[in-house]
Order: structure tokens, then C-alpha cells, then sequence
């Protein structure tokens, strides 16, 4: 048996956080403090991938920031071996008077890049934000989705022992979150040892092995990620907020049904398939898909009888919304596909 | 190197022994945060770090012009070291009431010793002094005669004066940060001193209760001291020189025991708002 080398090792944690408040305009006001996580033991070995998963408020990127040295705890203690990188959002601490190639010059001796690699390094990091010639403008004058392929090709570039990512993929526009998203996966296939936040279940069941839930500032649950993400989805509610719907019901053939999310519901990004299941009388996920312009269902995967409801949801706003009424299958003649103007 | 970090409510630290490379990156930190300190004042103006030595000066001879000219004072000299030295004790005072709240030096991807923060603010603090007295020296040494070595020292005893009260202001840093109402308080008195202190005329201008009150005043000390050493009219030898030993022994270890605690303070800053 392999014992790895424990790089983590969180014990007995607790994370309480104070705020001044006050209620009346001339008062002395009061000092409040929340208990943001509560007794967080676990232990992380070298090699192994963790993603951190609960609800918005539930702790997990105050636990990520106390690991990362930036939050005290209230109790308890932490211990990490090697180097972490912590990606939060996607600035490491830019200057906004300076260009983005000046940025990247004078920070990257501080985030460890050696002396005689930071050409190279600049080079790489304009290559893949392709700023082109906004890379030698100011970096106050960027825009939001600019600072953030900066940021992000900056930090991505870098190399460390342990890497912490609390959400870091929402900058740049559709061809960038692809690259990013490329980058990412090799990013976290060549680091030993990662752990990450992320709302995107389907990003970190595809990079992670183990996931820890977090619920109101407690670790209740932490074994393999799919076991997590079923623990996870079984203590939450998905909120089922109406946008449109182009039909009611869904020609099936003998081999099963196409539908063009482009063409037909406008949408191509974070969605899923839910499927009505009369047996536990509520809707079970199908299908998750991740930038598809359509979708191709073999009728094997449906159920034998087809009097039966499914919904395609799309992923908004840390929330899943119902991008589709309940629609029926049916082996009726085909009906037309609305358009959505 | 294997590198480990330890976290506790009490602290949190990097262990081991540093190689030569971490070295490398600790002052590659601390450059970073130190020039980043000086672009935040000069940023957008056409002179840039220019301002670091013009402000005071001009500064400096608006004061000289409103009480030379106006109020008819001709210790120009008096008024120029003057106001100088308390410029120099206000922006001090101000950083160090201050330098908690800078919890990371402005790195968002790695956790910043307070170490690296606290040497680049030192560093930059002394950067600033230098700048905001070393056009005011020339000026003495070239337009009033001031000995040249008489010169350097005021530089120097501005450097020691601006390094103790930005001690005094770490240590009472942790009171402000809990009442801040307190900011408002120190802001009315740091105003008020201006024109009480010894910094625009002299303590051998003062009369009565305003000279006995400014005899404990630790900035009056330094004021006509600088004053002495120029050669200026100074009541520096009047005073009390054994109360002037208390004020620096007692800055001096209230400035250790600041720094000493400044990290335990910084990390406690880290859940408050």
C-alpha cells in the first residue's frame, strides 16, 4: 500500500468572522460575530484532487482562504507542506498605472518566476490572453473581461505545490472560458495536489477524485466526488424560476430525438436534461451538457413508456432555471419547432 | 526546501530554513510593494515621483511666505526645518495607525509574510523621509549657511523621529482600528498641533502654560533639536534633557513591542470589518 505524504492537514477548524454594525443613526453600535465554519477536520494527501462543493454562504471559500493563509481561524489548526498558489478571482495584485506587460514583468519575480525566464514567461502570457497591442496599455484601462484573461493567463502560467482555485473561470468571452477552460485542465493535471470551490458539478466531477460538502459551515460529507455530488444535490433544492418555452410536446422516432438547443431554445452554455421519474415522483437529472449546439438522444435511454415529462434547465446565476415548459414525449406526428424571435 | 505553513488563531507562519531563491522573491515582494506604495501618490501626474520632493517643498514655502511675509517673521530657516520635521512626524504617525489594515501588501494569490509587508513599509517609509528633507537640507545648507554635516544629521534625525512615531502608531493602531471614531479624534489633534507645536515658530516664542505644556510635548524635542543642530534659535539645551530620554526610551520600546506584536494584529485584522 502506497502512503502518500500529507500536504494538508486541517484539524478542528473554526472560522468566526466580526463585523461592527449599527442600528440607529446616533448610536455606539455593536460588534457581531458570525461563525462562518465549525470543527472542519480533514486531511489531504499528496496527489490527491478534492473539490469543495455547498451552497452559495455555506463556508467553502472561507475555508479555502483559511487554508490559504488569509482568513485567522477562530480555532483550531492547519498545516501545509509545499508551496500553494491560491487563485481567487483573477487578480494577483496588479497595478493599475502600470501596462499589462509591466504587470506581468515587475509581479512574476514576486510569485517566484525566475530572473531569466521572465521574458519568456511575458511572452507566454501575452500569447495566450491575446490582448495583442492592449497588452502595452494601461491596465486601469482594460475592461473587465480583459483584466480578467490577463489575470487569468498570468496565474496559469505560474507553478507551485498545491493549487487552490476558488472559482476562477468566469472572465472573457466565449473562445476565451474554452481556452481557459483547456488551460485549466492542464493546469491541474500537471500540479501534484489540488483543491478547489467550484458551482460547476460537472467541471469538478471531470477534474476531481473526493469532494467535501459543506453545508451551514459544516463538513457533512467528504468521500468520492460522485458520492459527494449526490450528497450535495440530495440537500439541496433546485429553484425552478420560468423563462419560455417553444413546444409542449417532443416527437420521438424509433431511434430517439434531436433537439438544437441553439435553434430552438437560444441557448448553448451549462445546461441539463431532466427527466420526470413516476416511480420517485420528481425530476432526476439526465443529462448535463457544457457548450453543445444540439443533442442527440437514443430512445434506449428513455424510458419504455413515453408518457412521460422532461425539462431542459440552464445554469444562471449560481441557480438552475427551467429553460423549457414540462415537455411530454410523444410518437405523433412530428410538430413544427417554433422559433424563438 | 520544503516550505510549510502553519495556522492557528494565534499565527501564521512559514517554517523552515529559507534557500537563496526564497530570498530572491522576498525582495523581489518587497520591491514590488514599495513601488507600488510611491505609484499610488504620483500616479497620473505629468512630473510623477517628481512630487515626492516638490510637495514638501512647496509646501514648505507657503508656510514660509504666509509667516515671513504675512505675520512678518524672518526665521525662514526655523519655519522650513519647522515644518518639515512635522510633516514628517504626521505622515509617520499616520502610516503606522495604518499599516494593519494592509493585510497582504496587495498580492491576492499567496499569502505575503508580514515580514515582507512590514520591511517594505519600513523601506518605503524611509524612502518618503529621505525625499520630503533632502530638498529642504539643500536649501539650508546652500541658502541659509547650514553646515553641511549639521545638513545630513537633520536628514537622519528626521529618518529616527519618522521610524519612532510610526511605531507609536502601530501600537496604538489595534484602538483605532476598534474605535474609529478615534481617527477623527487624532486627525483634530495632529491639526492642532500644527499650530501649537514648535513646528512654525520656535518653543522660545511660547509663553506660560503654552511652553510649559509644549516641554512635554515628544514631538517639541525633536523640532528644536533639528533646530539646534542648524544652528538655529533653539531652546533645545532649556529643556529638560531627562524627560527627552524617558520620550525616546519610551518610543523606542513602545515601537519594539509594535513590531514585535504587529504580525499577532495584522492576523487578527484578517476576520474584522
Amino acid at each position: 500500500m502506497v502512503i502518500n505524504k500529507i500536504v494538508i492537514s486541517v484539524q478542528n477548524i473554526s472560522v468566526d468572522y466580526h463585523e461592527y454594525t449599527r442600528d440607529k443613526v446616533f448610536s455606539f453600535g455593536k460588534r457581531q460575530t458570525i461563525n462562518a465554519l465549525k470543527n472542519i477536520n480533514f486531511t489531504l494527501e499528496e496527489g490527491e484532487h478534492v473539490a469543495i462543493i455547498g451552497r452559495n454562504g455555506s463556508g467553502k471559500s472561507t475555508l479555502l482562504n483559511c487554508i490559504a493563509g488569509m482568513l485567522r481561524p477562530a480555532s483550531g489548526s492547519i498545516e501545509i507542506n509545499g508551496r500553494t498558489l491560491f487563485l481567487s478571482g483573477v487578480d494577483p495584485g496588479f497595478d493599475s498605472e502600470l501596462t499589462g506587460r509591466e504587470n506581468v514583468r515587475q509581479l512574476a519575480p514576486a510569485y517566484g518566476v525566475k530572473k531569466e525566464e521572465i521574458e519568456e514567461f511575458t511572452d507566454s502570457v501575452k500569447q495566450f490572453t491575446e490582448l495583442g497591442e492592449a497588452f502595452e496599455r494601461k491596465y486601469s484601462g482594460y475592461s473587465g473581461g480583459m483584466k480578467g484573461k490577463l489575470g487569468f493567463g498570468f496565474i496559469s502560467d505560474l507553478r507551485s505545490d498545491i493549487l487552490m482555485i476558488d472559482e476562477t473561470f468566469g472572465a472573457g468571452d466565449r473562445e476565451f472560458k474554452k481556452k481557459s477552460k483547456a488551460r485549466m485542465n492542464a493546469m491541474v493535471s500537471e500540479i501534484p495536489t489540488l483543491i478547489m470551490c467550484s458551482h460547476g458539478l460537472s467541471l469538478v466531477a471531470s477534474i476531481c477524485d473526493r469532494g467535501l460538502v459543506i453545508d451551514g459551515g459544516e463538513l457533512v460529507f467528504d468521500g468520492p466526488i460522485n458520492d459527494a455530488i449526490g450528497h450535495y444535490e440530495e440537500i439541496t433544492e433546485d429553484s425552478i424560476n420560468w423563462i419560455e418555452f417553444p413546444y409542449q410536446k417532443k416527437y420521438v422516432s424509433k431511434e430517439g430525438f434531436d433537439i438544437n438547443f441553439k435553434e430552438e431554445f437560444r441557448i448553448f452554455e451549462d445546461m441539463r436534461i431532466v427527466i420526470y421519474d413516476s416511480k420517485l415522483k420528481q425530476f432526476i437529472l439526465m443529462e448535463e451538457f457544457e457548450n453543445l449546439d444540439s443533442f442527440n438522444c437514443k430512445r434506449s435511454k428513455l424510458p419504455e413508456h413515453l408518457d412521460c415529462m422532461f425539462k431542459i434547465q440552464q445554469y444562471k446565476d449560481e441557480k438552475w432555471y427551467d429553460a423549457s415548459r414540462y415537455i411530454r414525449f410523444t410518437t405523433e406526428e412530428p410538430i413544427s419547432v417554433k422559433k424563438i424571435e | 526546501m520544503q516550505l510549510k505553513l502553519e495556522i492557528n488563531e494565534s499565527f501564521c507562519k512559514l517554517t523552515g530554513k529559507p534557500d537563496d531563491y526564497e530570498k530572491v522573491i522576498k525582495r523581489a515582494r518587497i520591491s514590488f510593494i514599495v513601488k507600488s506604495k510611491f505609484r499610488k501618490t504620483t500616479k497620473r501626474r505629468f512630473l510623477g515621483y517628481l512630487w515626492l520632493v516638490l510637495d514638501p517643498f512647496i509646501i514648505s514655502m507657503i508656510y514660509l511666505f504666509v509667516f515671513s511675509v504675512v505675520k512678518s517673521n524672518p526665521n525662514a530657516a526655523s519655519i522650513l526645518v519647522g515644518v518639515t520635521m512635522y510633516r514628517v512626524f504626521q505622515s509617520s504617525l499616520i502610516k503606522g495607525m495604518g499599516c494593519i489594515r494592509d493585510l497582504n501588501g496587495g498580492f491576492k494569490a499567496e499569502r505575503i509574510s508580514t515580514k515582507v509587508v512590514i520591511s517594505a513599509e519600513i523601506c518605503h517609509r524611509m524612502i518618503d523621509i529621505f525625499l520630503q528633507t533632502i530638498l529642504i537640507s539643500a536649501i539650508m545648507i546652500l541658502g541659509f549657511g547650514m553646515n553641511i554635516i549639521a545638513g545630513l544629521i537633520f536628514v537622519f534625525m528626521a529618518q529616527i523621529m519618522g521610524f519612532l512615531f510610526f511605531g507609536f502608531g502601530v501600537i496604538i493602531s489595534p484602538i483605532v482600528n476598534q474605535i474609529p471614531d478615534l481617527q477623527n479624534v487624532i486627525s483634530y489633534a495632529l491639526r492642532l498641533g500644527f499650530y501649537v507645536s514648535p513646528a512654525m515658530y520656535p518653543m522660545a516664542r511660547m509663553e506660560g502654560m503654552h511652553y510649559k505644556v509644549n516641554e512635554y510635548n515628544p514631538f517639541a524635542y525633536f523640532a528644536e533639536l533639528a533646530r539646534y543642530l542648524s544652528d538655529i534659535d533653539s531652546t533645545f539645551m532649556d529643556l529638560n534633557l531627562l524627560v527627552f530620554g524617558v520620550i525616546v526610551s519610551l518610543l523606542s520600546l513602545m515601537t519594539y513591542i509594535g513590531l514585535m506584536r504587529i504580525d499577532k494584529l495584522r492576523w487578527r485584522m484578517t476576520t474584522w470589518s
